[in-house]
């Protein structure tokens, strides 16, 4: 027995008990017959009137509920934009989401060789990459930066906050210099793409914000009071706004890497970088596309939201001596 | 024969029993030629949810505020329609000779809920159970009866904000209304979508009041310029939008108002003013259809040709409406009643429609599960 929609509202504001948005319908059979049902909020903007479907029963704490899920010729395909994408982790998890069929927006500070690299591997793999200018501490270079983005790729439903620099040095030598351009790039530059991102991702009915954090973050580390504060803060900032943003179908997790094999790390000086291999239990360090599976896995387990994940060897439970 | 409001508030000082007192006191001083408390022996209270307002039971803490305990008393629930339906049933029990004089109170302070989030949950509840589990927020349900008009008459979304704003620049002449500013076409259409097409501009608002009104079945005896009720009717249609053959429709409001024109012997031509149910735009430009303004799928027309507005042929909503007055859920009713009986008596100040002879209640419940229709004459 065929079902279509006989007419629809896209419900953008969450209403208590619920929590969520969704879209309510009405849909009808050949016999006239009538039920009001909902259909997951991922089909905002794309079911119209008599588009037909078939009904499921969820489970809810209120009840049973009618579901609606409207047969569609084809799902656009996904979207999603790293920041910093171009090289290190960045890259690694645009080339992972690439290799699961996404298309890919890298929005960086400078479209240099290793970001024209990156997008050609993309392109590669035979889904569409884009490259957007972006200097995430700026609002206005941001919200150009997503407003282009949404133009070129048509949705975004990933957006993986990735950008990161470090000046470390101890606290007594730290300028307040070297704390500004750290705090604004790796906290502030994530604030600012998730708000530019939000209105994308609630209009689509959803999307999920994953922040690289870092076990610095969690751990604290010397010389790195900069970068250990911008990476606990974005722990804050992705707890709060998994609160805030779930009604609208948006999820948000913090991944929190060890040291990784990136240009990054390997700056740190040898003799300090061995001391902390001896230190952990899985004694070396992790690969950027270990990292880049996490995050791919954090999209698609949609139970996953306001935790921090550790991938670190085993780093933050290690003792002094492991 | 006597009507008394409290200025309708978004967020007021004052708890639910000191609105009620302000009214049931202030009420038995309008009356031309005096009423004692003594003298009336019904009292009606009209409340949508104890959650608005903290408090059940009003009745016998009317009855203790005007100082009169024999009187006897309940509370009405009829959703949207609580405070008509309490008029309703005066009107009845009065009819019957039994009863003299009523007291209705209607009030609502919708303030006392945390969040709008939350004062919506409660007023989901006035949709079926289907509709209620399915998370349907009121402004969803109307958004698919808007979805459902506009697909099949050609109405626009500035078709809708065209009510919000005749309402709004009514509201401006009315003292008692929540809103007291005028917004253009663009402010409606520029304000955040809650449930396409509805947008934020298209709602009435959350609002606190409290309204009390004396009716007698010899109104003469108080005063030389009584307001008579000529026809009053109270019709159910289902109460979920998706049972309806006409989900377009209010069934219940075109056959309660056949009936309230009937009893009255004037049809909608004989009418000087309406005051009708617009909790969101889509239903006042139904409510034409329904209350033989317009024909079937013509009522947004009305609107275009300025028929409706205040210097129009037939005012709707002068007052400002639910959409700029106010809408107090158990005040509402009783206050369009109260607006009506002010106009017919000449007395609505800069918002009074001239020569204004007979005017027309339209309060409903729900979307639409119940309505009541009011036809009152000098």
């Amino acid at each position: 027995m065929g079902w279509r929609i006989r007419v629809f509202t896209e419900l953008l504001t969450p209403v208590e008990p619920f929590k969520s948005t969704y879209i309510l319908a009405i849909v009808e059979n050949e016999q006239g017959e009538r039920k009001i049902a909902r259909i997951p909020s991922k089909y905002f903007g794309l079911v119209s009137e008599g588009v037909e479907g078939d009904i499921t029963e969820e489970w809810t704490v209120f009840g049973k509920v009618t579901v609606f899920i409207p047969r569609l010729n084809g799902y656009p395909r996904r979207v999603v934009l790293v920041t910093g994408g171009s090289r290190g982790i960045g890259a690694s998890i645009s080339l992972e989401f690439a290799k699961h069929g996404f298309n890919v927006v890298i929005a960086d500070i400078m479209r240099d060789e290793e970001a024209e690299k990156t997008l050609e591997a993309i392109r590669g793999l035979g889904v569409e990459a884009y490259y957007v200018e972006m200097d995430v501490s700026k609002w206005e270079s941001v919200s150009k930066g997503i407003g282009e983005a949404v133009k070129l790729a048509g949705r975004i439903d990933v957006l993986v906050n990735n950008a990161g620099i470090t000046r470390d040095t101890y606290l007594e030598r730290m300028s307040e210099d070297d704390w500004n351009k750290v705090l604004d790039v790796n906290l502030k530059g994530a604030f600012l793409c998730s708000k530019a991102v939000y209105p994308v991702m609630k209009k689509q009915g959803g999307g999920v914000i994953i922040n690289i954090s870092s076990i610095i973050g969690i751990l604290g580390n010397p010389a790195q009071a900069n970068y250990s504060a911008s990476k606990a803060g974005l722990i804050g900032l992705t707890k709060t706004l998994a609160k805030e943003l779930a009604p609208y179908g948006i999820r948000v997790v913090a991944i929190a890497p060890g040291f990784a094999k990136t240009r990054m790390a390997l700056a740190v000086p040898s003799p300090l970088l061995q001391e902390y291999l001896r230190r952990i239990p899985i004694p070396r360090l992790v690969e950027p596309e270990e990292i880049a599976k996490l995050v791919f896995h954090v999209v698609e387990n949609e139970a996953l939201n306001g935790i921090v994940i550790p991938i670190d060897l085993g780093t933050t439970i290690s003792s002094p001596i492991a | 024969m006597g009507a008394y409001s409290t200025k309708y508030e978004s967020r007021t000082s004052k708890d639910t029993s000191e609105l009620i007192r302000e009214v049931a006191v202030n009420v038995f001083n309008t009356v031309d030629k005096g009423i004692s408390p003594g003298e009336v022996d019904l009292i009606i209270t009209s409340n949508y949810s104890d959650s608005f307002g903290i408090l059940l039971h009003s009745a016998p803490l009317v009855a203790d505020i005007i100082g009169n305990r024999s009187a006897v008393g309940f509370r009405a629930e009829n959703a949207c329609a609580s405070g008509t339906t309490a008029v309703y049933l005066a009107w009845q029990l009065l009819s019957t000779g039994k009863f003299r004089n009523a007291l209705i109170v209607g009030f609502e302070k919708m303030s006392s809920q945390g969040s709008s989030a939350k004062a919506n949950e409660l007023l989901m509840r006035t949709g079926s159970p289907d509709e209620y589990r399915t998370g349907a927020p009121f402004l969803s349900l109307y958004a698919l009866i808007a979805r459902e008009y506009m697909r099949k008459y050609g109405a626009t979304e500035e078709d809708l904000a065209l009510v919000a704003v005749k309402n709004h620049e009514n509201a401006t002449r009315n003292p008692l209304a929540q809103f007291q500013k005028k917004i253009t076409v663009d402010d409606v259409l520029r304000s955040p979508y809650i449930s396409t097409p509805l947008k934020l501009l298209d709602a009435s608002p959350l609002s606190d009041g409290a309204v009390a009104l004396l009716l007698s079945s010899d109104p003469k005896k108080y005063t030389d310029s009584p307001v008579y009720i000529k026809g009053i009717s109270l019709k159910h249609d289902y109460p979920g939008v998706y049972q309806r053959e006409d989900m377009s429709s209010f069934k219940a409001v075109r056959e309660a108002s056949e009936e309230a024109y009937r009893m009255s012997g004037l049809g909608p031509e004989k009418i000087d003013l309406f005051e009708v149910h617009d909790a969101f735009t889509i239903s006042e430009i139904i409510l034409y259809e329904m209350l033989g303004l317009a024909e079937k799928g013509k009522g947004y027309k009305l609107l275009r040709e300025g028929v409706t507005s205040f210097a129009g042929h037939k005012p709707v909503n002068a007052s400002g409406g639910l959409k700029a007055k106010g809408h107090p859920i158990g005040a509402t009713g009783v206050g369009m009643v109260a607006e009506v009986y002010w106009q017919l008596r000449g007395e609505a100040g800069a918002r009074q429609v001239s020569g204004a002879e007979a005017g027309l209640v339209e309060n409903h419940g729900g979307t639409g599960g119940t309505s009541v229709v009011i036809v009152l004459t000098r």
